[in-house]
């Protein structure tokens, strides 16, 4: 756990930060974005297709997180991509965006995932019954 | 909203780099806790959010000033303290936007993660802003 130390280097603190805001995205920027530059990002949602079949960002790619490493071809270089799981208890949008990242990808992770998002009324798209499944 | 924040950055910084520096800059409510009742003189609680939402209801202790006036109050802080900030929630950026900004200006910051709404969860002492 962590404690409050007071020990604090600012050269350092101001990394960190900047890490923090350059590699983590919250619901209302997500959202904000993506009403202004779709162009410039690419969603993940890297649950099992039932999860996203049921309700994911428009607009989202499935991959879920076992295909990442065999999807990489198929990943835009020229986009930021933005990695969200379930809810702020899963890490595995976490390991995804590192993954992605060792690879050269720019990306972000979605704080909260699906969860934060969804209840702050943002919208929600189900995949409608087709005769194959579509992910 | 700085939408500058998704351009592409230069700087990395490696993964054990960042760990410990998460470490290093995020308060836990239960670290933040401890030290204010062992040493609360080591540390100043900044409540980034609006006055409306401060005067509802902060952590006990804190100071509010909203994160479109740090810029302009910086004076008013102080240098030989870790200054906390916090915000709503975890997905909420106003607290790691100001202690950006306060580090860049020299000052000691962690920010509290979790914001209020974790804080509270633990059952953590908070108070009202008296009429």
């Amino acid at each position: 756990m962590a404690t409050t130390r007071v020990k604090a280097r600012e050269t350092d603190a101001t990394d960190y930060f900047a890490a923090k805001l350059a590699y983590e995205t919250t619901p209302s920027e997500l959202k904000e974005w993506l009403e202004r530059t779709p162009g410039r990002i690419f969603v993940v949602d890297i649950r099992a297709c039932e999860a996203y079949d049921a309700g994911h960002i428009p607009g989202a790619r499935n991959i879920p997180i076992e295909d990442i490493v065999a999807a990489y071809a198929a990943l835009p270089k020229d986009r930021t991509v933005v990695t969200y799981c379930g809810d702020s208890a899963c890490g595995q949008s976490l390991k995804a965006a590192l993954e992605l990242a060792q690879k050269g990808f720019r990306v972000k992770r979605l704080l909260g995932g699906l969860a934060e998002w969804s209840r702050r009324g943002y919208p929600v798209e189900m995949t409608p019954p087709a005769p194959e499944p579509e992910c | 909203m700085d939408l500058s924040l998704f351009a592409p950055k230069t700087h990395t910084l490696g993964a054990a780099e960042y760990l410990r520096a998460k470490l290093e800059y995020e308060a836990t409510p239960y670290g933040l806790m401890t030290t204010l009742e062992t040493e609360p003189e080591k540390v100043l609680v900044l409540d980034v959010r609006d006055r409306d939402a401060f005067d509802e209801e902060h952590i006990r202790g804190a100071l509010n000033v909203p994160a479109t006036e740090i810029v302009s109050r910086l004076s008013g802080l102080p240098k030989d303290r870790t200054v906390v900030t916090y915000c709503w929630d975890m997905t909420c950026a106003l607290a790691p936007k100001a202690a950006l900004e306060l580090a860049q200006k020299g000052f000691k910051v962690q920010f509290l993660a979790g914001g209020i709404a974790e804080w509270k969860h633990k059952g953590f002492p908070i108070a009202k802003t008296a009429a």
